[in-house]
């Protein structure tokens, strides 16, 4: 070895782990959304750890309450909880579909599958650098989870997507990500917009043209479908600011409606396309 | 190998424990860094090569949990492992104060090195949660300071419990 190198070994020691990982972002940046293997690796290992530990203090914190209060009435109420849960996201469903479908036929065939779309899964973590990105949840492909499939709060508001799908685990991207986009309208179709994130509690439009009148603030948001991800009529958020610019579109800011600080459960959905189009 | 059983076990109670903090308000996220502090522990305690891998571990598990580039704050943590065991080996930080404001200063540089290379490669500018991640160095650096006591009284409690 070159004396110059063995004087200085700590300082290439540095450059080469420098260098290894500019050529690790340099890889992923054409890659776009695709994670690289050494990032799914990471992941793979890592997020048992997490499933563990919210699932032992979930398992801590549910020994509690059941020892104190009456066991039976507990587990009842959980079960009930439970299909209330199931009910109520059928029932969201059920009423924006209402209005896509028309025959009777067409809406038996939607209640016999819809029960087998929804799987409730629970928040382990949020993101390790902006909370506002993404969360990762106790569900994965072993739970039937896809890429692209719809997450909703308990209310049924808009979450997010499945994004990122490991064997037990998935990382869900929040609307509020600053990479995301939904494509959105105001619940009595007045115009269309794309929504955007800001990486932070709120939300922008996008392609909102100055010379319309719309929207509104105080208006509610709901998908369009027209993006192929997220299916038409679920609740997004409410238009809180509008400000008209010189420029040919305006800045218009949305609350999403689901609270990050709130989020614990969620359902997360299989959209089955051919029903929509 | 031991140290490596250490450094590991750190950052697996560094990852168990944000993934904590965070279920309880998202805010404490951006308040602390606590992958940082086991990062600077390894760095002080075993010099800059050793903290600058520790660095990339950390780094790239803080990477593989966030939507993004992996490697971004893999190489900030790496260039702040390095630069706190090279500058803690000819410095005095022996006092509350002193090591404060040297982690302070090394967690500042970490933030602006990941700021720069975020923006680079994104585009767009980092989410600041209205000037709190400003807060994170002088936060995390507090906590970084105060593993040192703990560390040593966890140890001095083993080597007790040995005894008897």
């Amino acid at each position: 070895m070159p004396s110059f190198l063995s004087r200085r070994k700590n300082l290439v020691v540095l450059i080469f782990l420098v260098f290894f990982q500019m050529i690790l972002i340099s890889i992923q940046v054409p890659l776009e959304e695709e994670e690289t293997l050494l990032e799914k690796m990471v992941f793979a290992v890592f997020a048992p750890i997490q499933h563990g530990v919210s699932s032992v203090f979930n398992g801590i914190g549910s020994i509690w309450t059941n020892y104190f209060a009456l066991r039976d009435a507990r587990e009842r109420s959980q079960v009930l909880s439970e299909e209330n849960f199931s009910l109520l996201q059928e029932n969201i469903i059920l009423r924006q579909s209402l209005k896509r479908y028309q025959g009777e036929a067409v809406l038996k065939e939607l209640y016999g599958s819809l029960s087998e779309r929804v799987v409730g899964a629970r928040v382990i973590s949020l993101d390790s650098v902006n909370p506002y990105k993404t969360v990762v949840i106790n569900r994965g492909i072993l739970d039937g989870l896809t890429r692209n499939m719809v997450v909703l709060d308990a209310f049924g508001n808009l979450v997010g997507r499945v994004f990122q799908v490991d064997r037990k685990e998935a990382t869900v991207q929040l609307i509020t990500d600053d990479k995301s986009g939904v494509s959105v309208t105001t619940t009595d179709d007045r115009g269309l917009a794309v929504l955007k994130g800001r990486g932070a509690l709120m939300c922008e439009l996008d392609y909102s043209l100055t010379t319309d009148e719309d929207p509104r603030q105080g208006d509610t948001l709901i998908t369009t479908g027209f993006d192929h991800i997220y299916p038409p009529g679920i609740k997004v958020g409410i238009v809180t600011s509008v400000y008209n610019r010189p420029e040919l579109f305006k800045d218009v800011y949305v609350q999403p409606f689901f609270r990050l600080y709130r989020l614990d459960r969620l359902a997360v959905i299989e959209v089955e396309w051919h029903d929509y189009d | 190998m031991r140290d490596a059983a250490y450094t590991a076990a750190g950052m697996a109670a560094a990852f168990v424990l944000s993934s904590l903090i965070g279920r309880l308000s998202p805010v404490l996220v951006l308040s602390f860094n606590l992958l940082s502090v086991v990062v600077l522990y390894a760095a002080v305690r075993k010099g800059e090569v050793y903290g600058a891998v520790t660095g990339m571990l950390c780094g790239l598990l803080q990477d593989a949990f966030s939507m993004g580039v992996f490697g971004v704050a893999g190489i900030a943590k790496t260039l702040a492992g390095y630069t706190a065991g090279s500058v803690a080996k000819k410095i005095n930080i022996a006092s509350f104060s002193r090591r404060y404001t040297f982690f302070a200063v090394v967690l500042v540089l970490e933030l602006a090195v990941w700021a720069f290379l975020y923006t680079a490669v994104f585009s767009h500018r980092i989410y600041t949660a209205g000037g709190l991640i400003f807060l994170q160095p002088f936060l995390t650096a507090l906590a970084a300071v105060g593993i040192f006591p703990l560390i040593r009284w966890i140890n001095r409690f083993l080597e007790k419990r040995k005894k008897t």
